[in-house]
């Protein structure tokens, strides 16, 4: 997967799920987009002189990019890796919780090992699939 | 010598229940004896819970009202069982998933002698009601 495929990803995933997110996760997030923005400087090139003549377009990924470039994108794109494995790990304890406490099953089906036990017998238990 | 709470260690204990709105509190009351007691991690996934918990349907916030009671009658080890054996289940097809509170009640209907061998490890026989 490359730097754009990366990116895409995100932009999919920040599009369907920004609304959600809590606001300290917002606040990161602005925080890493200001911080991406600082270390941009368009009054410098950002290409070398020998890669001048290039005419890259949108975030300019890919070749002859240049190091002012690639490494505040880089930082950027790490920490919403980071930041957005972490807000789906977390989104998905809260389902776990949710489901657990809002699910069909009491909870004491799920305390109880004669009812997993039961499960196996009548071969409804996944490691029997 | 006095000492004094530093906000990095408030930060570090997660939110206190006095912190929270009264709409959160509300909603996890039945947590509060033992709010303090729950790691930060946990008091923020419950923080979450209670953010989702107007946008759900009014038959399953009372269900986990109800089960908020349960959850903090058992104890840690308990808990983590509970939640291990929820993520196995929750990998069963939706065919059989959609049969799992048959099954639950059928498990119930069963003798007390044949659940206390199942929960032994032993295999029971015969059917529920039987």
């Amino acid at each position: 997967m490359n730097e754009n495929d990366v990116a895409g990803r995100i932009v999919a995933w920040l599009n369907q799920n920004l609304a959600d997110l809590p606001a300290p996760t917002l606040r990161k997030l602005q925080a890493a987009r200001l911080a991406a923005m600082a270390a941009y400087r368009p009054d410098r090139p950002l290409w070398g002189h020998s890669k001048a003549g290039y005419v890259l377009s949108g975030w300019g990924l890919g070749r002859g990019l240049g190091t002012r470039l690639v490494l505040p994108v880089a930082i950027v794109l790490a920490s919403l890796t980071g930041l957005i494995y972490w807000q789906m790990s977390s989104h998905h304890e809260e389902e776990l919780d949710t489901g657990l406490l809002a699910g069909e099953l009491p909870i004491h089906a799920y305390t109880d090992p004669g009812f997993e036990t039961w499960l196996k017998h009548s071969n409804y238990a996944p490691s029997q699939q | 010598m006095p000492t004094t709470t530093r906000p990095a260690d408030a930060q570090a204990r997660g939110t206190a229940w006095s912190k929270l709105t009264p709409e959160q509190k509300s909603i996890l009351a039945p947590l509060q004896p033992e709010w303090d007691k729950l790691d930060p991690e946990r008091r923020k996934r419950w923080i979450g819970l209670a953010a989702r918990y107007p946008s759900l349907p009014p038959d399953r916030q009372q269900r986990i009202q109800q089960r908020m009671h349960e959850w903090v009658s058992l104890t840690p080890e308990q808990r983590a069982q509970a939640i291990e054996r929820y993520k196995r289940m929750k990998q069963l097809p939706p065919e059989k998933h959609d049969q799992l509170h048959q099954r639950w009640r059928e498990y119930q209907e069963l003798p007390e002698e044949q659940r206390q061998k199942l929960r032994e490890g032993r295999e029971a026989t015969g059917s529920p009601g039987k």
